[in-house]
């Protein structure tokens, strides 16, 4: 790698670099990401965040976890791989009901693409033997390994689940619907 | 432009300092500072033309072992498409060895992506010029812009 040492007489061409900052389009929705700490590589567009991470993707998603491993994204403007490990808590916003599904995992894997009409956006949360993901819903808990969420479709997909009821004295004895459409 | 010989003597200056520094890490620095430098590196062939990153600072003063404190760094990325910086990164203040291209701090920094889809600021970074490399230690923060029209489409 070549590397020149220049020296500029005047400080134009800084000034000017550091007026490049363009204002956020309209058009765009806010993800947030908080953690302790991060590893960015500029070569791969590629981040690394560790502890206390903390993301916020309103208006429906909300996710803490230890480590997450971000894609930035490109000239397309859309993440597309996002993987989450350690401790994985996600609270996902019914858009109709507006009851909030609260899900764990060791790991998750947020995947979109598009190719032409066909829009893939998944969310596969894994486990382990002794502890698979869990959706839990206000009236029960269901169990998956894996658990998937297809966030086009807003529904879940899942794989040898188990349904546990919850016992609540609270309870009018109601059976409410899924809030989310199971597959 | 009316070039200030002065400001030509002092660039010299300043510039013979720089390469002092780059070359000989255990020598005596000299004394002194330079004002609004910037340290350019290219891509690899065939695009060698053509501006991979550049790091620049409105100050630069000697420190002891080779190393330079540097005001108001600004480290800009290209791609090879791209003209314009496509990532800034920038610090009010930093510790930066030239020789191993390494810029540190315990104070703020931040990173924009020009395109305005990405937003990092945090407390306490390590910058490794080769790599591309940026460690951020403390109270990181990102905000990513997603284009709604694309998450529309994905919801249909």
């Amino acid at each position: 790698m070549k590397n020149i040492i220049f020296l500029f007489l005047a400080c134009a061409g800084g000034l000017a670099l550091a007026q490049t900052n363009a204002p956020q389009a309209p058009t765009h929705q806010l993800t947030e990401i908080s953690s302790d700490s991060a590893d960015f590589d500029l070569n791969i567009h590629r981040a690394i965040y560790l502890g206390h991470v903390f993301v916020v993707d309103p208006p429906r998603v909300t996710m803490q976890c230890e480590w997450l491993r971000v894609d930035l994204p490109g000239a397309g403007g859309h993440l597309t791989n996002v993987v989450a490990a350690t401790n994985v808590v996600i609270d996902l916003v019914d858009e109709k009901s507006g009851l909030t599904n609260h899900v764990t995992s060791d790991r998750a894997v947020y995947y979109y693409s598009q190719h032409g009409t066909v829009t893939n956006e998944t969310v596969t949360f894994t486990g382990h033997v002794n502890s698979p993901p869990k959706v839990e819903y206000p009236d029960y808990t269901i169990t998956s390994e894996p658990l998937v969420w297809d966030r086009a479709a807003n529904g879940f997909h899942f794989n040898n689940e188990k349904m546990i009821f919850h016992q609540s004295t609270n309870s009018l004895g109601g059976t409410n619907a899924s809030p989310l459409k199971l597959f | 432009m009316k070039i200030n010989p002065s400001k030509i003597l002092f660039a010299l200056g300043a510039a013979i300092f720089l390469i002092a520094a780059a070359n000989n890490r255990a020598q005596q620095l000299p004394i002194g500072h330079a004002t609004d430098f910037s340290s350019v590196s290219y891509f690899e062939p065939p695009d060698d033309q053509k501006i991979q990153m550049r790091l620049s600072g409105a100050e630069a003063s000697p420190l002891p072992g080779g190393l330079l404190d540097v005001k108001q760094l600004q480290v800009e990325m290209f791609n090879r498409t791209n003209v314009n910086a496509v990532v800034v990164v920038k610090a009010p203040q930093c510790t930066y060895a030239p020789l191993a291209g390494v810029a540190s701090s315990p104070g703020q920094l931040e990173l924009v992506a020009v395109d305005g889809k990405l937003h990092v600021t945090g407390e306490g970074f390590l910058w490794r010029q080769a790599e591309a490399s940026l460690v951020i230690s403390n109270h990181v923060r990102t905000t990513i812009a997603v284009d709604i029209f694309a998450d529309k489409k994905a919801a249909l």
